[in-house]
Order: structure tokens, then C-alpha cells, then sequence
């Protein structure tokens, strides 16, 4: 057999990428919601490495209207894949197989591969699928892409259908008279497009796609011709072209599915509506989601995750590694300034973040059942109705959920969203969701300033979602970004157990990314700050306080005086947060490692954080750090995104000044309020901003949709 | 002599850190979560049409 490439195509969520990640052995990130995929990907069949294996993204149709359909179709005809799996969610079959059918018009061998055919048992719907390949004519196969079951069939049946030469037409027929006017559109293209190719053409050209009459070089009479049988169609049919094939298409999958599926009640709830009909209530979706999300952070930092994280902090790096290289280092005779480096840099500083992991591994469990079960997926459906009001599209949910791991990803994730001015908002606004990185600072506040509230951490987790309301309702009047939001579909997946293999995959993917992390960039980072923290610009060997670092550090920290922080430590802290966000513990580690006493208790750093500041003060920094520029990498995907390094200039800005305000007003009002704090023109200025926000979320009027553009955009 | 080989050994293995992720021409995506997890746009470099695949 010579060299083969598959494709695997389908609905968004239908299992494509869990199917491929089985079949190829590759880890790609399968998130229980759709628009995960926004490019192809390919990898080869484990077990037989001549075939590649295209992952497409999830796509509704050919037509080329949002960046994924545009991915797929162009990759499907001009690229010809040898055949097409194409996966069918059979919880959803008539709206699957409208995508079937297109991909039968592209002439390419199809292979049907039925997925979900448990959760249709359960339903009480049965299917024949030779009845249904008959219908169709292409095979049909049996898959559960979860359990890797049916998966080789399927490819060999693909295979199999590349490699029949029998040249038969595999379209759908539709109506005669249909029929009649793509026969009579054919004979005109047919000296223009290959053969197998030229149904394609003449469907599209029945639609009047433009894209497809630009990429023919058509004379006028030929442009006249078609006009001519287009418009015949037209009257015959009394509807306009491009309805004319959808009413076609959606007329042969009924006739497939009456012919196939035999459905023993239609009209019961399934388990997964009843609970949709709770979990998705307008009134109760936002407490309970709060509740879990409450459980969530409960379990990950207040109780399951520290058990872990204190035996790290006071066993392994407070206890184990220290009295063990102490003497070590001793007996090899090195230098004090080594033994600090080691000790103090290296052990404090890379240390104090990897003593997080067991509170991130409780985290990434929690937040992956939850995502596997298709729980995140009703989140972004109740937040498109919060969203709504204030003039956002759900479909920016969908990257603020990846962003909750990683903001690069979720970054990248906006580029689902055809609307311009709402994905570069989106863009701006997706890192203000807490990323595992930034989980490091929430953990670290909650534990040195507030270890017995639970509310702390899932806090983080919702002034998150405040700062991305406030910021879409307030730059929704500007008029950078007016305009109405995008329409958002989203079909819910249905409700299944987690797969272990789902949520411990992602687990084991998170972790190690994290450990890897701690053993690079905060690595070098630590010695970095170790070097500037114990040196003069002089590179002399000098006491903290007249390092580099403490020269640099109280030049910029009576900028944050007034969040409550004003110390150099902090300070820099922030700033090495910028590399990565762990570094701003790493950073903690490093500086208070110099204390006294240190190595006689693993929690070194949470006593030394409260001596230095409030708790009101440990909180503003915390959202600080949250709010503002994310980390270089993230950056990064925002110049990449944007395209323009004024744009994300503008979001840069954007982030650190709201970041700024929001820490400024709760420092102040908190201090005051809370910490019995006198009332100073610092909190008058609190509440004059307060003011100010609440005029530009409320009362600023909308600036409107320049003319021009709300002329482009009906048109 | 100890401390030489440490000192070798640590600021050699940052400076190699530093040099592979910020300075090196073909270094990896910076963000090494997504590369792992499966970055959606981490195209697949040994796929048998490349050229295709990145156009």
C-alpha cells in the first residue's frame, strides 16, 4: 500500500479529536465543548504508519462563513484528502448528517462512523446502520471514540474506500427538477473542473457562492447562462437558490432517518434534560455554579490540596532536602555564596512553587470532571445569557474556559469569533480568568492571610469573571468596540461519567507542563533574582537590603503605596510575574529566604507575608496580579492574534491600569473599612474612581456604530 | 573545586534555559503547557504533505 492520508470530520464535540488522539496516539487537548479545534492537526495511525490522519475542525457545513468551515473546506477540495471519516454524533443525527451530506457532494470516499451509539441506547432509539448505509450509500460503522472501540474498523474501511477504483458517483440525489438545473450547471463548467470535483462546483454555483464564482474563470455568457438556470430553479421552486439546497439536503436526511432510526419515544425527557432543566434554570445556574466552583477551590486549597502542599513545604523543602545538602555542601567545602545560591535561590525559590503542585493537581481533577461530565459547556450557555445583557457574545466564553488553564490557548481559542471587533475584545479580556499559573499567588494569599475563610480563592475565580463583565459592558460603549454581539449557537453535549482516562490525561499533561516549568524558566528566573538580590551594582557580596534588586525595587514601589504594598519585595515580585506568573511566589521564596529561622518551619513564607503586610493588602495584591499584563508568553499569542503591536499595546495597557484601579479601590475601601484605617485623600480618590466606574458601567451613553461600518456589516 | 563545578553546572544549565527559550532561532512555543496539552495551533511538522499542511 503506498502512502494514504485520512481526514476525520464531523459536527464541533462529536468525538473527532478524542478519536484521533486514539487512533494516532497523540495527546491534542479534547476539551467536552465544541470550537476546541480551530486548526488541523495531523499525526500518523499508530498502527500503520503509511496513513496520515487529518484532525478537521469541528464544523456544521461547508459554506464559508466562519474561520473553521473555511479551514475544512479548503483542505477537503483543493487538498483531496484520499477519504473522509466522517464522525457522526448519533444523539444528534439529523443535523450531523446535513454535514454528510455535504461531504458526500464533495465526491471525496466517505466513511460514516456512528459515535455516542450508547448514549442513543439510552435515549430508547434504535438505528439500523445497513439500512442507513444503504440510504446513504457509503459504509457505515459502529464507533465509541471514548473507548476506542470501532476506531480500526472505521479506517480500514476508509482505507478500503481509497483504494476502490470503481470510479461510481457517491452523491445524494435529490429532487428531479433539483437535479435537472446541477445537471445543466455541470455542462456548462465541465471543460473548468476535474470530474469528481464538478458536482461540487455546480451546487456551490447554484448557491452562488462567491468564493467559488472568483476561483472559475467564467465568460459572460457562461455567468448568463448560469444566472438564467439558477433563476428557472428559482420560480419552479418559489424559494431562493441557497434555500432551495438546504431544503434539499435537509429533505434527503429526513428520508435517511425515517428510513434508519426507529425512535421507541420521542417525546420523554433524557436523564441529561433533567438535569439541564436545574442545572441551566435561569434563577438557579449562577448560585449553583458558584457553590461548585466553591467546592472546587474548597477542596483544591483549603482541604485535599494542602495536606499534600504542607508536606512538601514543611517535610520535603522545609525538612528533607535542606538537612540533607546543608552538610553535604559542608563536607564538599563550597563556598557560602554557593551554599546560598543552592539553599536560599535554587531550594527557596523553585522550592516554594513546586510546593503548590498537590493544591494544582486537586485543582486540575476538580476542573476536569467537571469539564468531562459537560458541565463548562452549560457554563458558557448560562453566561451567554449574562453575557447578552451586557452587549457580549457567549461564544467569548469558550476562551475564557481553555484560558483557565492556559491563557495562550484561550488566546488563540477567540479566533472562533468571526466578528472582529468582539474577538479583539475577547483577546483583551480572556486572561483575567485565573490560569493554574496564577493559581500559585491565590493559593499563597489565601494561605498566609486568610487560612480559615474559604470564600478567598473561589474569589479570585469570580472577580475574574466581574473584571471580564465590567470590561465588556464599558468597552462595548467605547468606539473601539461598539456594535451589537455576535449571535451564539452552542449545542450541549450530553451529561456522561468522566472517562478516568480524560481527566487523568489532562491531569498528568498539566502537572508535568507545571513541574517542567518550575524546572526552567522559574529555575533561571530564582538564580536570576538570587544574583540581584544579593549583589550591588558593584557585584559585591552585600546584605538584602542594599542589593540590586532592593535599589531597583524601591525606585518603582511607591507606585503601589497606595494599593497597599508599597514594598520593594513585592514589588519585584509583580514585575518577575510578568515571566511567568509562578515567579511571583518563586520571587517570595528567593527574598524571604533570607530570614531567620526559616528551615525550622516548611511554611516560611506565609508569617513573613503577614508581618510585612494587611490582609487587605495581601488581597489588592492578589488581584493585581490577577488583572494585569499576563504573562511574555501569553503576550506573545495577544501581538500574534491582534497582528498589531498597537493593538495589543492598547490591551497591555488596558490590563495593568484596571488592574491598578480595581487592587486601588479595595485596598482603600477595605483598610478603611475593615482595618480600621483612617480615612485619607487616597480613599477620597477611592471613592472618586468608584464613582467614575460606576458612571461608565451605568450612565456613559454608548458611542454609536460608525455609518460606513453598519453599512459593511448588513450588507 | 566544588564550588566550581556547581557553579558550571547551574549557571550553565539557566544560561542554556535562557538561550532555548528566549534567544535560540527555532525554539519551542513559549508556552509549554499548550505545546504539551496540544496547542491549537501547534501544526504537525512530520506529516507526510507539510507543505499543504502549513499553507
Amino acid at each position: 500500500m503506498t502512502s494514504m492520508e485520512l481526514a476525520l470530520a464531523g459536527n464541533p464535540n462529536c468525538g473527532k479529536t478524542t478519536a484521533f488522539n486514539a487512533l494516532t496516539g497523540a495527546r491534542q487537548y479534547v476539551g467536552n465543548w465544541p470550537g476546541v479545534t480551530v486548526e488541523k492537526k495531523a499525526g500518523y495511525l499508530k498502527h500503520n504508519k503509511k496513513v496520515t490522519l487529518q484532525d478537521l475542525p469541528g464544523i456544521y457545513s461547508l459554506a464559508p462563513y466562519s474561520p473553521e468551515e473555511i479551514v475544512a473546506r479548503d483542505y477537503l477540495i483543493d487538498n483531496r484528502p484520499d477519504a473522509v471519516i466522517d464522525i457522526v454524533d448519533a444523539t444528534n443525527i439529523e443535523r450531523n448528517l446535513y454535514l454528510t451530506v455535504q461531504l458526500m457532494e464533495t465526491g471525496l470516499p466517505i466513511v460514516v462512523a456512528m459515535n455516542m451509539m450508547d448514549v442513543v441506547k439510552k435515549q430508547n432509539k434504535q438505528f439500523n446502520l445497513d439500512k442507513l448505509a444503504y440510504g446513504l450509500g457509503v459504509p457505515v460503522v459502529s464507533i465509541c471514540a471514548l473507548k476506542a472501540q470501532g476506531l480500526n474498523e472505521a479506517t480500514q474501511r476508509a482505507i478500503d474506500a481509497a483504494e476502490d477504483t470503481d470510479t461510481q458517483d457517491r452523491y445524494p440525489l435529490y429532487d428531479k427538477r433539483f437535479e435537472a438545473a446541477i445537471g445543466e450547471i455541470e455542462d456548462v463548467i465541465c471543460q473548468q473542473v476535474p470530474y469528481d470535483r464538478k458536482r461540487w462546483f455546480a451546487i456551490k454555483l447554484f448557491e452562488r457562492d462567491t468564493k467559488i464564482n472568483e476561483q472559475l474563470t467564467l465568460t459572460d455568457e457562461q455567468k448568463i447562462e448560469l444566472e438564467d438556470i439558477i433563476r428557472t430553479a428559482e420560480k419552479v421552486f418559489n424559494d431562493d437558490s441557497e434555500s432551495i439546497v438546504i431544503n434539499e439536503r435537509y429533505a434527503f436526511v429526513t428520508r435517511i432517518v425515517n428510513l434508519a432510526v426507529v425512535k421507541k419515544s420521542d417525546f420523554s425527557l433524557s436523564t441529561s434534560d433533567k438535569i439541564d432543566r436545574v442545572v441551566t434554570n435561569r434563577f438557579l445556574a449562577l448560585p449553583i455554579f458558584a457553590v461548585v466552583m466553591w467546592a472546587v477551590y474548597y477542596l483544591s486549597i483549603q482541604t485535599v490540596g494542602t495536606l499534600g502542599t504542607d508536606w512538601i513545604n514543611d517535610v520535603l523543602f522545609g525538612q528533607i532536602i535542606p538537612n540533607t545538602l546543608t552538610p553535604l555542601l559542608a563536607s564538599w567545602q563550597v563556598a557560602t555564596w554557593m551554599q546560598s545560591l543552592i539553599l536560599d535561590g535554587i531550594i527557596g525559590g523553585v522550592g516554594s512553587v513546586i510546593g503548590f503542585l498537590p493544591q494544582l493537581i486537586v485543582l486540575f481533577v476538580c476542573l476536569g470532571i467537571l469539564e468531562d461530565c459537560g458541565y463548562m459547556a452549560r457554563i458558557a450557555f448560562v453566561m451567554d445569557r449574562l453575557f447578552r445583557k451586557f452587549g457580549l457574545s457567549g461564544k467569548s466564553f469558550i476562551p475564557m474556559l481553555v484560558a483557565t488553564g492556559c491563557g495562550v490557548p484561550g488566546i488563540m481559542a477567540s479566533r472562533t469569533i468571526e466578528n472582529e471587533k468582539d474577538r479583539h475584545m475577547t483577546i483583551m479580556i480572556t486572561t483575567f480568568m485565573p490560569c493554574s499559573a496564577k493559581l500559585t499567588i491565590i493559593a499563597l494569599v489565601a494561605g498566609a492571610f486568610f487560612p480559615t475563610s474559604s470564600w478567598v480563592a473561589p474569589s479570585a475565580y469570580f472577580v475574574g469573571i466581574f473584571a471580564i463583565v465590567a470590561s465588556g459592558i464599558f468597552l462595548k460603549k467605547t468606539r473601539l468596540f461598539a456594535g451589537d454581539p455576535a449571535p451564539f449557537i452552542m449545542e450541549l453535549p450530553t451529561y456522561h461519567m468522566p472517562q478516568f482516562m480524560n481527566v487523568a490525561r489532562q491531569v498528568l499533561e498539566r502537572s508535568r507542563s507545571f513541574i517542567k516549568k518550575a524546572g526552567t524558566i522559574i529555575f533561571a528566573s530564582c538564580i536570576l533574582i538570587w544574583l540581584l538580590s544579593n549583589f550591588n551594582f558593584r557585584l559585591q557580596w552585600v546584605s538584602e537590603g542594599k542589593s540590586m534588586l532592593a535599589a531597583i525595587g524601591a525606585v518603582i514601589a511607591p507606585l503601589f503605596a497606595p494599593l497597599g504594598w508599597g514594598n520593594w519585595r513585592a514589588t519585584v515580585a509583580a514585575f518577575t510575574g510578568l515571566v511567568a506568573k509562578e515567579n511571583v511566589v518563586g520571587t517570595f521564596g528567593v527574598l524571604f529566604s533570607h530570614a531567620k529561622g526559616l528551615a525550622e518551619n516548611g511554611q516560611q513564607i506565609w508569617p513573613l507575608l503577614r508581618a510585612t503586610f494587611t490582609p487587605a493588602a495581601g488581597y489588592s495584591f492578589l488581584v493585581f496580579n490577577l488583572l494585569c499584563a499576563p504573562c511574555f508568553a501569553a503576550v506573545g499569542a495577544m501581538r500574534r492574534e491582534f497582528g498589531d503591536v498597537k493593538w495589543t499595546m492598547t490591551a497591555v495597557t488596558y490590563q495593568c491600569s484596571l488592574a491598578y484601579l480595581v487592587s486601588f479601590m479595595i485596598y482603600q475601601f477595605a483598610h478603611w473599612l475593615l482595618e480600621g484605617g483612617a480615612f485619607t485623600i487616597s480613599t477620597g480618590i477611592a471613592f472618586a474612581a468608584l464613582a467614575l466606574c460606576v458612571y461608565a458601567l451605568g450612565f456613559m451613553p454608548k458611542r454609536q456604530q460608525p455609518v460606513a461600518e453598519l453599512s459593511t456589516a448588513q450588507s | 573545586m566544588a564550588t566550581v563545578i556547581l557553579a558550571i553546572l547551574i549557571f550553565g544549565s539557566a544560561a542554556y534555559v535562557i538561550w532555548s527559550r528566549y534567544l535560540k532561532k527555532d525554539r519551542k512555543p513559549a508556552c509549554d503547557g499548550c505545546h504539551d496539552v496540544g496547542c491549537p495551533l501547534v501544526a504537525a511538522k512530520d506529516a507526510k504533505h507539510g507543505e499543504h499542511l502549513n499553507s
